[in-house]
């Protein structure tokens, strides 16, 4: 399970200069620690990028448009450090998608779009969806324990 | 927009150049992708080296642009190979096997050879 040494409960509009702000709290809060997680700054940048765009993009666009308009849409970032791992949620105001029917092998293609998902897969230790897809969650495993600066 | 993101140099050697710097990502590639084209448009020519050494990060979305210009000069039968990537982005260049589709080179000279 992992004792937690720090959790950050953030919520964002659905622009996208959301994104460098987001990148910007998350490595402080990870400059406060010492983990042992290969490749961490890339594989964490990407990963929060790309979790990010598509929150964005088809997340508050698909968000009901019930008494709403769409600047009240709010995207919800959870960051946990525990002594043996991070783990990083994002969830959008949408309504989701078929995730279980989504493939997330990369390979190789010529098109344009349609790479975000693999890309997460690729850098991740662990990855998982709530049932209706508006929720991912990501894992970074640590070889060793993480501990405070 | 173009000067700030991208300049297009074009030396005795004819290939052109086009040098990037900041970040290739999400919040910037569709407007890139347009003032690329745009710029390669007002030309005839057919291949292009993309100069990465002032870039520092590219996500999927950066993927798609390169792309994009990659499918544009192939309809002009050239090609675009690139130059300068740091290691962040060779890792997002072999995550997503598009090393395999283009060329990617330690220097802009090495480029040039490889068009020639």
């Amino acid at each position: 399970m992992g004792n937690l040494l720090e959790e950050s409960k953030l919520e964002f509009g659905c622009k996208p200069k959301i994104i460098k702000k987001f990148l910007e709290k998350l490595f402080n809060i990870l400059e406060s620690y010492n983990t042992h997680i290969e490749n961490l700054n890339f594989r964490i940048e990407l990963a929060s990028r790309e979790m990010l765009a598509n929150a964005i993009e088809h997340g508050c666009s698909s968000a009901p448009k019930i008494n709403s308009s769409k600047s009240n849409f709010k995207i919800r970032v959870n960051v946990k450090i525990k002594n043996d791992k991070i783990i990083l949620s994002v969830k959008d105001p949408g309504k989701g998608f078929d995730w279980e029917n989504c493939n997330l092998e990369s390979e190789l293609s010529f098109a344009e779009k349609g790479r975000g998902l693999k890309m997460i897969n690729e850098v991740v230790d662990r990855l998982e969806f709530n049932n209706s897809g508006n929720k991912i969650t990501v894992y970074f495993y640590s070889r060793d324990k993480i501990v405070e600066k | 927009m173009e000067e700030k993101n991208f300049k297009f140099i074009v030396d005795e050697r004819e290939v052109p150049i086009m040098k990037f710097n900041g970040e290739i990502v999400f919040e910037n590639s569709n407007e890139l992708k347009e003032t690329a084209k745009e710029k390669i448009r007002e030309t005839e020519y057919q291949n292009l080296i993309m100069d990465f050494e002032d870039v520092s990060f590219i996500d999927s979305s950066g993927i798609g642009f390169i792309l994009s210009l990659f499918k544009f000069l192939r309809e002009r039968e050239g090609g675009l190979v690139i130059a300068n990537a740091n290691e962040k982005i060779k890792k997002s260049f072999n995550i997503t096997k598009i090393s395999q589709i283009i060329n990617i080179f330690d220097s802009v000279d090495e480029a040039y050879n490889n068009l020639k």
